[in-house]
């Protein structure tokens, strides 16, 4: 397990083992990679939705990731500009300032849902790491193996952080302070 | 030791080309869109004939790989396998942006609830469309992979 630095102090990104040894490109990449597959989303769209137009599903979930493209552009050109506006908490109830708070990126749209979403850890005031993400099918996140696999790994994320010593009880009180 | 430099501590000296590699999805994006609304043809397409990558990869004479870099919609194909594609599949391909333009704008309004039109009802009256498109159908015998062009109008924008 690795984590690659996206954007110093800001946007980081783990680096998680396939199993075969075969995946040394960190989540961000990967997912960019994958969301802008339109064979790949196609298929998605085929195996787990019962969407009449899937050339529209497609070309909305195409849109999605360039949306996040873009924002990842400009935050990376505007010091102004935080993450802290792009991502918001996992759980809806989770409105307190948590430690290790968990954190799904979503891209907003006027006119219809967005369905792509980044999941990271908070480590400290606007700044992330990113541990994975997921194309939402159901209502709840958890309803569907495909996005469980992926909130699984925010969860081993979280583990290997604090096996390293980050947010022990001593730093969650420095960070309250 | 605070938590940050905790973490710090943990990220690995070699830095990530994600943001090079972002910019370059941005700047070649036209490029990526046209790419994709071709692919998805294509997919679309195979779906309806219930063909496999393998079977269209022999047709075009490629390699597979080849189909599955096309159906991506990230590689820059040459003109060439274009139009075999559009030979063997029976679609129309080059016509795409337009297709996908009048899409977009369908999309807009649809959302925007300023007009109400069925998909199928062709032409809609479009508020303010600064230009004049001359349109006329190249094949208007031919299926569209049953649903386009989307946005099919009959007659001409003034």
């Amino acid at each position: 397990m690795k984590i690659e630095t996206i954007f110093a102090e800001q946007l980081y990104a783990f680096v998680i083992p396939d199993g075969q040894g075969t995946s040394n490109r960190n989540e961000l990449d990967r997912l960019l990679d994958l969301w802008s597959d339109t064979g790949y989303l196609f298929k998605f769209a085929k195996e787990n939705l019962t969407v009449l137009d899937i050339e529209k599903y497609v070309r909305d979930r195409l849109e999605d990731v360039e949306q996040i493209e873009d924002i990842i552009e400009k935050i990376s050109n505007n010091s102004n500009l935080k993450f802290e506006s792009f991502f918001q908490p996992l759980h809806h109830e989770e409105y307190q300032l948590k430690i290790l708070s968990q954190q799904k990126g979503k891209t907003k749209h006027k006119h219809r849902r967005n369905d792509l979403r980044l999941f990271a850890i908070k480590i400290d005031e606007n700044c992330f790491v990113i541990t994975g993400g997921a194309i939402k099918l159901s209502q709840t996140l958890q309803g569907h193996s495909h996005t469980s696999i992926e909130l699984d790994k925010l969860k081993i994320c979280k583990a290997f952080l604090q096996e390293n010593g980050v947010f022990d009880q001593d730093s969650f009180y420095e960070l309250i302070l | 030791m605070k938590n940050k430099e905790k973490f710090l501590k943990l990220v690995s000296e070699k830095k990530s080309n994600t943001i090079i590699k972002n910019r370059d999805r941005i700047s070649n994006r036209a490029m990526l869109r046209e790419s994709q609304s071709i692919a998805l043809k294509v997919l679309t397409r195979l779906d309806e004939l219930q063909w496999s990558q393998k079977k269209l990869a022999e047709l075009l004479n490629v390699k597979p790989q080849q189909v599955s870099k096309l159906i991506s919609g990230k590689e820059n194909s040459k003109i060439d396998t274009l139009i075999k594609l559009e030979e063997v599949l029976e679609i129309t391909i080059f016509s795409t942006k337009l297709e996908r333009l009048f899409e977009e704008v369908y999309d807009f309004f649809k959302a925007t609830n300023s007009i109400k039109v069925d998909k199928r009802i062709t032409p809609i009256n479009i508020p303010n469309f600064d230009f004049n498109i001359d349109f006329e159908d190249p094949t208007p015998n031919r299926t569209y992979n049953n649903v386009t062009p989307r946005f099919y109008p009959q007659q001409h924008f003034a």
